[in-house]
């Protein structure tokens, strides 16, 4: 069997070392989907560490009105103390006005973040969400709820923390 | 009374009691408030073309309860001529009230063309039966035409009990106008 050399065995070790250090520091649990609806399409990704990170994206092709998507969460219950984030409505050069209601919620119809946005003509909103509850949120499952009734392409991204 | 006068005067009657069923209709369907879901969980809500206004003024509302959260959502769109003041009573979804210790969530608004008074101003502010404004804003100067979204956020230090709230508007320009509430409160 032929031996490594050492440019060799030194190449290795630092690609061990480099494997090593990629992994987080902190264990993550995730989830994530994906679909094509009638009206557009979307995808999302759950994270969890210490805290839950939600990512969500969708592209409205035509009005939805009142649509709903579930989420899975890798472990539940978790407990919601505090909520921030973004979310984002973008009309590309394409679409004309934005009017959207976008909304977390979970499984006890409590209405983690909610926005209902307005955007004149292409153009980007963004409004940041924060939200401290006084009554803890003990949450076993989370869905994104939508309301679209505007023709015209609408977009909206949703990155939230729940802690 | 001969049979022609008889069949007369049934299809008079017929008519007067179609009409009246019609606009009783019509009255109910404005007094419940015929809203359309758009939070998926809506309780109570309402949904009128009010008096004032220009052609087109609408309002709509709902509230949306959870186990710990309110969800408050609502849209005016305002033709001119302007009201100047308007009062929407909002009613909430629990029959003994409930308390208010954090809201968090947006207002939007909207100025549609043609405009032509310049420049856009409102205010805006949701009360509680009390006369205590859980949120609000004077947006003043804005850009004659466009939207704009503002984030609300507020722990109240000292919670507010409240039974019904109260979507409070002042507008005064001669453009058309959009404004919607989203708040979460708890």
């Amino acid at each position: 069997m032929r031996k490594l050399t050492k440019r060799q065995c030194t190449y290795a070790c630092m690609f061990a070392v480099a494997l090593l250090l990629s992994r987080p520091a902190i264990a993550q649990n995730g989830s994530s989907g994906s679909g094509n609806p009638t009206w557009g399409n979307y995808s999302w990704q759950v994270t969890q560490a210490s805290a839950t990170t939600v990512v969500f994206n969708a592209t409205f092709n035509t009005p939805s009105g009142y649509v709903s998507i579930p989420l899975t969460i890798p472990s539940t219950p978790i407990t919601v103390h505090e909520v921030h984030g973004n979310i984002t409505l973008t009309v590309p050069g394409s679409g004309t006005n934005g009017s959207i209601i976008a909304q977390l919620i979970d499984g006890n119809n409590n209405a983690i973040a909610c926005v209902k946005m307005q955007q004149s003509g292409p153009g980007i909103a963004t409004l940041p969400i924060s939200g401290n509850f006084f009554t803890p949120l003990s949450v076993s499952s989370l869905h994104v709820a939508f309301y679209v009734d505007l023709p015209g392409v609408q977009i909206v991204s949703i990155s939230l923390t729940l802690d | 009374m001969t049979r022609k006068r008889r069949t007369a005067h049934f299809r008079v009657r017929l008519k007067t009691f179609l009409i009246i069923a019609a606009v009783g209709v019509l009255l109910c369907g404005n007094a419940l408030g015929t809203c359309s879901i758009k939070t998926g969980t809506t309780k109570t809500c309402g949904n009128v073309t009010p008096s004032w206004g220009g052609p087109g003024t609408y309002y709509s509302w709902q509230v949306s309860p959870g186990i710990v959260t309110n969800l408050l959502t609502s849209e005016m769109g305002i033709t001119p001529p302007s009201p100047g003041t308007t009062q929407i009573p909002v009613q909430i979804p629990q029959t003994g009230g409930t308390t208010v210790h954090e809201v968090h969530g947006n207002v939007a608004f909207m100025v549609w063309p043609p405009a032509s008074c310049g420049s856009g101003s409102v205010i805006a502010q949701v009360r509680d039966q009390s006369g205590n404004t859980i949120a609000g804003v004077y947006l003043v100067g804005l850009s004659s035409v466009g939207s704009y979204n503002f984030p609300i956020k507020a722990n109240l230090s000292k919670p507010l009990p409240i039974t019904s709230l109260l979507l409070q508007t002042y507008t005064s320009q001669c453009g058309a106008v959009t404004i919607s509430w989203s708040l979460v409160m708890e």
